[in-house]
Order: structure tokens, then C-alpha cells, then sequence
């Protein structure tokens, strides 16, 4: 039986995250603290075996712990393993799994790959609440045992199916991204509401808003908790039986964790909506019409 | 009919409905009660597994992850092919594993863990083949189906049960041609085992004193141990590197004890049946922890039973001195006779003729260490009390002589002075050499002092010196205190026996002297004991006080 959760693309994109990967080990010289979703096969770990020190691997159906723990012994990493099993947006929230396994003790990460095969806003928007509990913790235990690391990686993947959770709220967050355009200059404004209409448009692969709502929240998340951040990646996909899929690659930096003032970011408006989403070939997949920052 | 007829017999016949379910529950239930017994017997299939692969070239290996409420067993074993997995794993009772060249062969080890775990999930890689399968047995729902079933006074046939809760993966699952592992995932143990499981210290040294593991480095004497094992039978001595959450798993010996010293069971032919090793404490003591006493009972370096096993088959003999003694000893007897074999849950030796055997011979040989460590015992107590009794002579010598002896300590410092002088006899010849003379020289101090003190007075003379007065007063006799003393009581007992005395002359009640008596039994409880000084301390102040208080109604 093949492995699932192992198209070419997606084995292309794990080849291209091996080099952050690589980057943050020779950066802070030691194996990494991974915390993740490798399901039973484990394709990401298994790529970025080298560079990995313990395995955080949230695994939501408990018959898959056998296969995830026979996994990590071929790959010898049997005792660099801790399953936790249950959903990883309420692990994330609760800061323990069905077991009573505590989480918190684990943090800081170092590399964070939530590797969702479904979609990303659903009803409750847990898996939201999720990632905002995954900077709060990040924060916490930084701030609270003063320990200093440069950046931690975070990928994100979900499906970008019409079918995969609430489409409806990636273009709300659009308008919601804009609404404070009429205190920008005038060249400016105009650009951005162009550029806000054109993703709200049909014209708009679902893909560009989704981008604009993961950017948007991961930013905000981010600065409330001390963190800045720089995006490094957005690269759409086809996941297993050709589902459309959109994975996105960030360095989350350090800035003042603890302090009661959002961290500033370098990040503006126009450069969440101005990023492209690129295929696997780095080619931007909307259309030549998209307006862009430097087309105007 | 006639007497042939009479006395025909014929086979009974079975069939598969004829053989229950219930059976599940004695073999799940009935044969392993503590959970690293249960892990022993998956650790014996892989090490079978492993000792049994001559082709490999990696070193065997056992892997345990203890991740709760799951425990994860590896071994890099070559694995079993999906046809190789369901022969195994489907048959109850039988093995293929011939006695002797393994060290299962009942073929019931591997449902043990149906007691302990919800699932019980065997997962193989065969090495050379590209895929992994899967057998599961879904213990938690078959034992409670088996119950509600015996409730409505109703059973399934054995198979029929196994093969409703049991699985097998349909397709092979994909897996890397090199890959060789046979892992056993005990999933969702019972909170009942983890109770010891969760005592994770005393736990993993339960399961290091079972399983086919190297001595602890630390252990002072491992080298030699495992030079003598390696020497005498290395057929019978295969430890395997066994890890446990990634840390190493040994024989959990501790040192303070002397050098190990080889035994060896020869049956009536000069034939071996077992050979091992003891050490001894190094000084006159029991083994500190009590895991570790005692001489453990090995097949291929895999613990059978507990280590309660020797002394519950007599090995120990019967006295129950002999049975104290062996608490100085730790150490392990392997048993290399393949005609002794092992009850079917390993728990203990199948009674037969050669085991009667085994019995008799390990008890005549293993008699030399009790009395060893009897012998050991006298020289050690003598060696530390000798020195006390000479002192106790040569103060009472210093006392008389420099008249620092009061009058109404002279019945206890008699009563002192034969018991120092009768311990010195009585234990002169487990004596070092270098006191012997000092002893020699303290007993006739202590004749001299004594015939001081029980000189007769003269008939026609009135008077009595005033030492013997007092020691009448208190109508201590001499041939008592003697007499008392080949009764080989303590000091400090007899010191009590006199203050209970006279506290009858006081005119206690039978009341009041229970009381009395509770109260020194009190006080040597919080003195740490009979024979200790603080107790004779606490005696020697209550007997003051009482003389005083005898004193005041004479």
C-alpha cells in the first residue's frame, strides 16, 4: 500500500523546507525540536531526519500510534519520539492530549509544521485559536526560562478545496484587511483597493485569499505576543487525488516577548496582499492581471 | 461381558467446540500476575528471534518504549513474513521452538499481555521483503465478551472467540527493504499495572533481574561474573543489549559485597545441571535490598520465576536459620540440564524425577554457603563483641580497684561481669587471633572479680563485707545469673528480666507489672532494640531508680 500524504509536489515542497530546516540547525547548532503532524509515514520527517533532535508528533487517531512509533524505530528515533494523540488544535489550546501528556513542558519549538489535509476556517475556528495558542505558548516559555533562539520555522498546510471549510470568511477578512485604507495616501489607497477588489473578485484563485487570511492572522498573532515576522514562502499545490493544496513557509522572530506593546512588524497591508503565491516551479499562479505593488 | 472387553480402552474424543473460551481467561489472567513477568515473555520471543538469526551482522537488540497508558517492544530480530506472522501469532499452545535451543517453547508467551492491555498489536518486517504486517488481538472487548457470556451461563469455542477478536492487515503495508523488527505495541495498558509500572525504579529493576541482560558495569565484580558465565557454558549465555526509554537495562546488582565464588550442580553421574554464581555480603548482614537476595533460578539468561523460587523449591533447606542466611548471598544459578523443564507460564520446574533430583543436589551444595554464612556470621558478631565484653571486664576491674563501685550497683555489675565472661567463652574461638589473648586475659580478670565478690562469709563473723551484703540484699545468685546465661540471653535482657523483679518486690499489681512490662518493651522499641547500649542505659536509670524507691520501704 502506498503512503499517502506523499505527492511529488508535496515531496518537491518538503525538499525545498529541508533547506530552512538545514538553515536554523546550523544556526543554532544543536538538532531540532519538530512539532508537527507526520501521520504514520512521517514524509516530513523522514526528509528532514538529519536535522531533528525530538519528534513531537500529534497524531489524531490512537490505532495509527503503532504504525507512527514503527515508523521512528526504522528511522531510529524511537526514543527522540512523544506521540500525543487527540486533536493538535485542542492539544494546542489545552496544552495536553487524550492521554493527559502535557505539551508545555516540550515548547519552545523549533520547527512547527501543522500539515492539515483539510481546510483551515471552520465553524468555531479552532484551528485559528490553535495557532494563536502556539505563539502564546512559544512566548511563554521563552519569556518565562529567558532562553534565547533566533527564529523558530513555521509551515502551515491546509487544502484549498471549495469544499474545505468556510470560504466566505477569507473574503470578509479581505475587507476587513482594508478597512483603514482611507488613512493611506492617495496613490497608495488607490493601489491597495485595487488590489483588495481583485481578490474579492472571481478573477481571485481561492489559493491568493486564502494567503491573505494565514498572512494576516500569523502577522497579528505574532505581534501580540513579541514576535515578528517574515514570510518566506507561499506555494500552491497538488496534494494526493490532485486536491488543491497551499503551503506556506515563515521565520518567526524573537522581538519583545513579554512586553506589553505588539511588536512592531515590518509587514504592511500591501505586502500581504502583494505576495505571490507561487506553484512548485515558482511561478506565480494568478493571472498576469493580478495588480501588483510594483506594477503601479 | 468378558474381562478383555471389561478393560478396553479407547481415545476420548475432542472437538474444537468441546475446548471454551474460559481458557482465554486462565491463560490471560491466571499465569502472570506482575507486568514485567508479562514483558519477560515477549522479550523471550525476541530474544529466540534474535539468537536464533545467524545471518546478521548487527549486534541483537531490544528496544522498550514506556510511553503510557502504551508499551512499544522492538527487537532487531529478522522479522517475520505476513505468512510467517499468522502461523505464529494463530497458534495456541503449540510451538515449533524445540526445549533447549530456545528459551520459549509453549507457544502461550505471546498472548500474555491480553491481561495487561486493551490491544495487542504485533507488527513484523521480515528482513529482504518491502512491507510490514499486522496481527492484533482486541483483548479488552474479548475478555468482556467472554464475561457477559459466562454470566448468561453461555461460551464460545476457543477458536471461535480468537478469531472474532483478532486482526490481520488485508494488504501488506509498505516498509523499507532493509527494515527488520518484530515490535509488540501493548496499547492502553489497565491502571492496575501501571501502578507498578509507574514505580518506574523498582520496575525496571524487577524487569533487569528477568530479562537476558549483561551485568551492571557498576557492579564491582561484573567483569568477572561475566567471564565465568561466558566460560563455563556460553551455550547458555546470550545477553542482549536491552534499552528502556533509550537507557541501558542490567542485572541491577549492587556492591558492598564480597568476590563472587563459582557453584555447580552435578547430578549422581558427575553430569552438570546448573552452574552460577553467589557473593556475599561483605560484612555480616543481609543483601540491603531485598530484590536483589537470595540466588535467582536462569535458562539462557532469562529469569524463571522470582527470585523467591529457590527457597519456595527447598534449595535453602528447610531450618529456618538456613533460609535467613541465603538473605547474605545474591546471585544466579543457571540451569543447563535440558531434561528440567519449565512449567508453562515459566513461573516454576515441572516436578519430575530429574528436578527431584536438581532439588536434592542444589540443596546439599547450596547447604556450604549457610553454613559459610553461618560460620561468617559468628566470626563478624565475635570480631565486634568481643572487644565490648573485655572493656566491660577491665571497667569493673578499674571500679573495684580505684572503690568507685557503689553499693547498690553491685548485683548488676555482677549479673554484667558473667555475661561478659561467659560471651567471651562461648564465642573465643571465632575470635581473630590478635584478640585472643586480650580475651584469654579479660576472662580470668573476670573469675578473679568474680570470686571477689561471692566470697562466703566467715559463720562465726556477723559482719558481711559490705559487697556481698548488698549483693544478698538483692538475693542475686551467682549460680542464677549463671544459669540464666547459658540460656545465651542478651545483656540487656537480663538487666530487664531484674528490673521486672524488683518491681514484684515493690509490690506492683499483676496490673501495674503489665504495664511495667509494656513500658520496657516501650522503651527497647525507641532504644532500637534489646542489645543496644541505649537500651541497657534506660535499664540501668529505672533499676537506680527502683533501688532507691526499695530502699525507702525496707
Amino acid at each position: 500500500m502506498a503512503s499517502p500524504f506523499s505527492s511529488f509536489e508535496k515531496s518537491l515542497i518538503r525538499e525545498s523546507c529541508l533547506q530552512e530546516v538545514a538553515a536554523l540547525r546550523s544556526r543554532v547548532n544543536r538538532p531540532l525540536t519538530y512539532l508537527g503532524l507526520p501521520s504514520p509515514w512521517m514524509g516530513d520527517i523522514t526528509a528532514w531526519r538529519p536535522h531533528l533532535g525530538r519528534v513531537l508528533a500529534v497524531e489524531m487517531e490512537e490505532r495509527f500510534i503503532p504504525d507512527l512509533v514503527d515508523r521512528a524505530y526504522t528511522l531510529n528515533l524511537l526514543y527522540q519520539l512523544f506521540y500525543y494523540v487527540g486533536d493538535i488544535d485542542q492539544i494546542l489550546q489545552n496544552g495536553f492530549d487524550k492521554y493527559g501528556h502535557t505539551l508545555q513542558d516540550q515548547f519552545p519549538i523549533d520547527l512547527v509544521n501543522l500539515d492539515y489535509c483539510s481546510g483551515l476556517i471552520y465553524e468555531g475556528f479552532e484551528r485559528i485559536s490553535a495557532l494563536e495558542s502556539l505563539f502564546r505558548r512559544q512566548a511563554m516559555s521563552l519569556s518565562n526560562r529567558n532562553l534565547k533562539v533566533p527564529y523558530f520555522l513555521l509551515f502551515i498546510t491546509h487544502s484549498c478545496h471549495p469544499k474545505a471549510g468556510k470560504q466566505r470568511i477569507s473574503k470578509e477578512y479581505i475587507k476587513y484587511l482594508v478597512k483603514d485604507i482611507d488613512f493611506y495616501q492617495d496613490n497608495l489607497r488607490e493601489t491597495i483597493e485595487n488590489m483588495a477588489n481583485w481578490y474579492i473578485s472571481d478573477n481571485c484563485p481561492l489559493e491568493y485569499r486564502h494567503k491573505a487570511f494565514v498572512f494576516g492572522k500569523v502577522l497579528q498573532f505574532a505581534q501580540n505576543t513579541g514576535f515578528q515576522v517574515s514570510i518566506e514562502n507561499a506555494i500552491a499545490y497538488k496534494g494526493d487525488n490532485t486536491t488543491p493544496m497551499i503551503h506556506y513557509e515563515f521565520e518567526i522572530y524573537p522581538h519583545s516577548l513579554g512586553y506589553p506593546i505588539p511588536a512592531d512588524s515590518r509587514i504592511k497591508i500591501q505586502d500581504i496582499l502583494d505576495w505571490p503565491v507561487v506553484d512548485v516551479s515558482g511561478s506565480d499562479i494568478a493571472s498576469s492581471d493580478r495588480p501588483r505593488l510594483s506594477t503601479i | 461381558m468378558p474381562l478383555e472387553d471389561f478393560l478396553e480402552e479407547e481415545n476420548l474424543k475432542f472437538a474444537d467446540e468441546d475446548i471454551g473460551e474460559f481458557l482465554i481467561s486462565v491463560i490471560t489472567g491466571g499465569l502472570y500476575i506482575e507486568p514485567h513477568l508479562i514483558l519477560r515473555e515477549y522479550i523471550q520471543n525476541s530474544h529466540d528471534a534474535i539468537t536464533a538469526w545467524q545471518d546478521s551482522t548487527e549486534v541483537g537488540r531490544i528496544d522498550i518504549k514506556i510511553d503510557p497508558p502504551n508499551i512499544h517492544i522492538f527487537d532487531n530480530g529478522p522479522g517475520m513474513s505476513r505468512d510467517e506472522l499468522v502461523a505464529s501469532m494463530s497458534k495456541v499452545g503449540i510451538s515449533s521452538k524445540p526445549f533447549g535451543a530456545t528459551s520459549g517453547f509453549m507457544g502461550i508467551g505471546k498472548l500474555a499481555g491480553l491481561s495487561m492491555a486493551e490491544r495487542v498489536q504485533i507488527d513484523s518486517s521480515k528482513y529482504g521483503t518491502p512491507e510490514k504486517n499486522r496481527v492484533a488481538f482486541n483483548a479488552g472487548e474479548m475478555l468482556q465478551a467472554i464475561d457477559e457470556r459466562r454470566l448468561q451461563g453461555e461460551s464460545n469455542p476457543i477458536t471461535v472467540t480468537l478469531k472474532e477478536h483478532s486482526r490481520l492487515n488485508v494488504h501488506p503495508m509498505e516498509e523499507s527493504v532493509e527494515a527488520h523488527y518484530t515490535a509488540v505495541h501493548l496499547l492502553n495498558i489497565n491502571d492496575d499495572y501501571w501502578k507498578a509500572i509507574n514505580d518506574r525504579e523498582i520496575f525496571l529493576k524487577k524487569l533487569g533481574l528477568v530479562a537476558p541482560v549483561k551485568q551492571d558495569p557498576a557492579f564491582t565484580y561484573a567483569p568477572v561474573i561475566e567471564e565465568l558465565l561466558e566460560r563455563i557454558a556460553p551455550e547458555q549465555y546470550y545477553p542482549l543489549e536491552i534499552f528502556v526509554n533509550g537507557r541501558s537495562l542490567y542485572r541491577p546488582w549492587g556492591n558492598g559485597v564480597l568476590r563472587p565464588r563459582e557453584i555447580e550442580i552435578l547430578d549422581g553421574s558427575g553430569n552438570q545441571m546448573a552452574y552460577g554464581w553467589v557473593c556475599q555480603h561483605e560484612r555480616s548482614e543481609q543483601i540491603s535490598d531485598p530484590l536483589l537476595r537470595g540466588i535467582g533460578l536462569f535458562q539462557r539468561g532469562i529469569a524463571i520465576g522470582e527470585r523467591s523460587l529457590a527457597e519456595e523449591l527447598g534449595l535453602y533447606g528447610s531450618s529456618p536459620s538456613s533460609l535467613i542466611y541465603f538473605r547474605w548471598y545474591m546471585g544466579e544459578l543457571y540451569i543447563t540440564d535440558p531434561k528440567i523443564l519449565l512449567t508453562a507460564n515459566r513461573m516454576s520446574l515441572r516436578r519430575n524425577e530429574r528436578v527431584i533430583e536438581f532439588i536434592q543436589r542444589a540443596e546439599q551444595e547450596l547447604r556450604k554457603l549457610s553454613n559459610a554464612a553461618a560460620k561468617f556470621s559468628q566470626q563478624d558478631n565475635a570480631s565486634k563483641k568481643a572487644p565490648l565484653d573485655i572493656q566491660t571486664i577491665q571497667e569493673v576491674a578499674q571500679k573495684v580497684t580505684t572503690g568507685g563501685l557503689s553499693q547498690e550497683m553491685v548485683p548488676s555489675t555482677i549479673r554484667r561481669l558473667v555475661s561478659a565472661r561467659d560471651d567471651l567463652k562461648k564465642r573465643y574461638r571465632y575470635l581473630p587471633e590478635e584478640v585472643k589473648k586480650d580475651a584469654t586475659q579479660a576472662v580470668q580478670k573476670g573469675d578473679e572479680l568474680l570470686k571477689q565478690f561471692i566470697t562466703p562469709p566467715a559463720p562465726e563473723k556477723p559482719s558481711l563485707s559490705p559487697l556481698v551484703k548488698q549483693a544478698n540484699l538483692f538475693t542475686v545468685d551467682i549460680s542464677d545469673v549463671e544459669r540464666e546465661n547459658k540460656e545465651d540471653i542478651t545483656v540487656s535482657e537480663e538487666e530487664a528480666r531484674k528490673v521486672l523483679s524488683i518491681s514484684e518486690k515493690l509490690g506492683f499489681s499483676p496490673r501495674e507489672q503489665h504495664i511495667f512490662r509494656l513500658i520496657i518493651d516501650a522503651i527497647a522499641e525507641v532504644s532500637g532494640g534489646r542489645d543496644t547500649e541505649k537500651f541497657a542505659r534506660y535499664l540501668q536509670r529505672i533499676e537506680e531508680v527502683l533501688i532507691t524507691e526499695f530502699r525507702k520501704i525496707q
